[in-house]
């Protein structure tokens, strides 16, 4: 990330903090949507961040850590939009897709849909770290550090979510 | 058994996969809360602050967002997120596929939308690769989930593959077409409008079926206004395009969002998010 952008937009310039809004939106989405797994939800929870965003702005310390510090923001703003989400009853395909049909899209297809049964499988805490993790690309020390966590903490959430990952891509193997 | 940097990297891919923009409207939105906004430990500016500028927030995130678009329409590799659609105005209705593919249970064909207008959503297919929409089809085969699909489709058993569907809890609508190499039969979303105005269309095509052994040819994705052409273009495996048009509508006008299988139909399964937007 650009550190004149942000040293700028920390100084009140609004066209640098449009600049880098423009930037980093899409990932704050992504990331928002990744945990909520809710268009509507998404697209509220990273408008608060970006306003958040914004707002605190002045009180980064160091500009280098935008990103994670942003994405500590969107994944808070996340966790307070998921406090609101209403209990939605999930209608899960009852019969897994068959493998021997249509060969021009069959495995890749059901490993995805076998990841997205095991994410959605996973406690939003664990989502968010993996979110971070394999999505965001950040260290658990930044993940840590994002979620004011131990970084024990995070690797003890990263190797259940794996497990369970694991497990619902075995299951649907057999 | 599969280590876990093996799952890592297939939840890499998978993350990646489906991650999307952030919708126009939405950042725009949140721009405008923005530029009404103190930042924290910074002295309040007052309401004249914005208009006071040689260039306000809004208008430079316009400026910023008109250079990313400018060519409106991008062809990327899958997985890049790419420039973001054009801005929008003010929206009093939207309709998504995807969103009203559910809302009528048990399924129609003609199905309704959101706002309980009836015959707004239609799945087609065409005798022919020629867009001709008296001659168009209505899919009137369908299962939840379809074996082949791994979702709930509309599909045409006399057509292997030929289906338009959506997974489960996913936002997106799925089209494949047909073709023996001589004959094609193309995959269409229909819509039906509900109202006389302006139209703002906007979406993604994309090709994601990386399973595929071979690297599969094009298919070629319309936007067809009744038989008049608003849009055309040729997406290549793994590729994803966005599009981006505002056209005049009549209630009863139909809007077709047509996938052909160019050639051949062998991994042509493709990804449509779209949004139409009134007001």
């Amino acid at each position: 990330m650009d550190r004149e952008l942000v040293e700028r937009a920390q100084q009140g310039d609004e066209s640098a903090y449009a600049a880098l809004a423009v930037r980093i939106a899409d990932r704050m989405y992504a990331v928002a949507h990744h945990i909520l797994r809710d268009t509507g939800r998404a697209e509220d929870a990273a408008q608060q961040a970006m306003i958040d965003i914004w707002r605190m702005l002045p009180q980064l310390k160091d500009p280098e850590r935008f990103q994670a510090w942003a994405y500590r923001i969107v994944v808070r703003a996340a966790y307070a939009e998921a406090g609101r989400q209403r209990l939605w009853g999930l209608r899960l395909a009852s019969v897994p897709p068959d493998r021997s049909f249509a060969p021009d899209h069959a495995a890749g297809v059901a490993v995805r849909d076998q990841l997205e049964r095991g994410f959605r499988r996973l406690p939003l805490e664990h989502r968010v770290v993996v979110v971070l993790k394999h999505f965001a690309g950040l260290s658990n020390e930044e993940i840590a550090d994002a979620l004011n966590i131990p970084e024990g903490t995070v690797r003890s959430r990263l190797h259940y979510s794996l497990r369970t990952l694991r497990a619902a891509l075995e299951a649907d193997a057999r | 058994m599969r280590s876990d940097e093996e799952i890592g990297h297939l939840l890499e891919d998978w993350l990646t996969d489906h991650a999307r923009p952030m919708p126009h409207d939405a950042l725009e939105i949140a721009l405008e809360t923005v530029a009404r906004t103190s930042q924290q430990n910074r002295r309040r500016l007052g309401p004249g602050w914005l208009r006071s500028r040689p260039m306000g927030l809004l208008a430079t995130a316009t400026v910023v967002i008109l250079v990313v678009l400018a060519s409106k329409l991008t062809v990327d590799v899958m997985g890049s997120l790419g420039p973001t659609e054009s801005a929008s105005g003010a929206i009093s209705q939207t309709w998504d596929p995807a969103v009203d593919f559910d809302v009528a249970f048990p399924h129609r064909n003609p199905g309704a939308d959101r706002y309980g207008n009836t015959g707004v959503w239609s799945f087609l297919r065409s005798p022919e690769a020629e867009h001709n929409p008296a001659s168009y089809f209505l899919l009137t085969d369908f299962a939840d989930p379809l074996p082949t699909f791994g979702g709930e489709a509309w599909y045409d058993s006399e057509y292997l593959n030929l289906l338009i569907g959506k997974r489960t809890a996913d936002d997106t609508i799925y089209l494949h077409p047909w073709s023996n190499g001589a004959i094609r039969k193309d995959a269409i979303v229909g819509w039906t409008s509900p109202i006389s105005g302006q139209i703002t269309i906007n979406g993604t095509v994309a090709r994601t079926q990386h399973s595929c052994p071979v690297h599969a040819g094009n298919v070629v994705f319309s936007v067809d206004r009744g038989a008049v052409s608003l849009e055309e273009i040729l997406v290549g495996f793994a590729q994803q395009a966005r599009f981006s048009l505002t056209t005049s509508v009549v209630v009863g006008e139909s809007v077709y969002f047509i996938v052909d299988a160019d050639v051949d139909a062998s991994c042509d399964l493709t990804e449509l998010r779209l949004t139409i937007r009134h007001g």
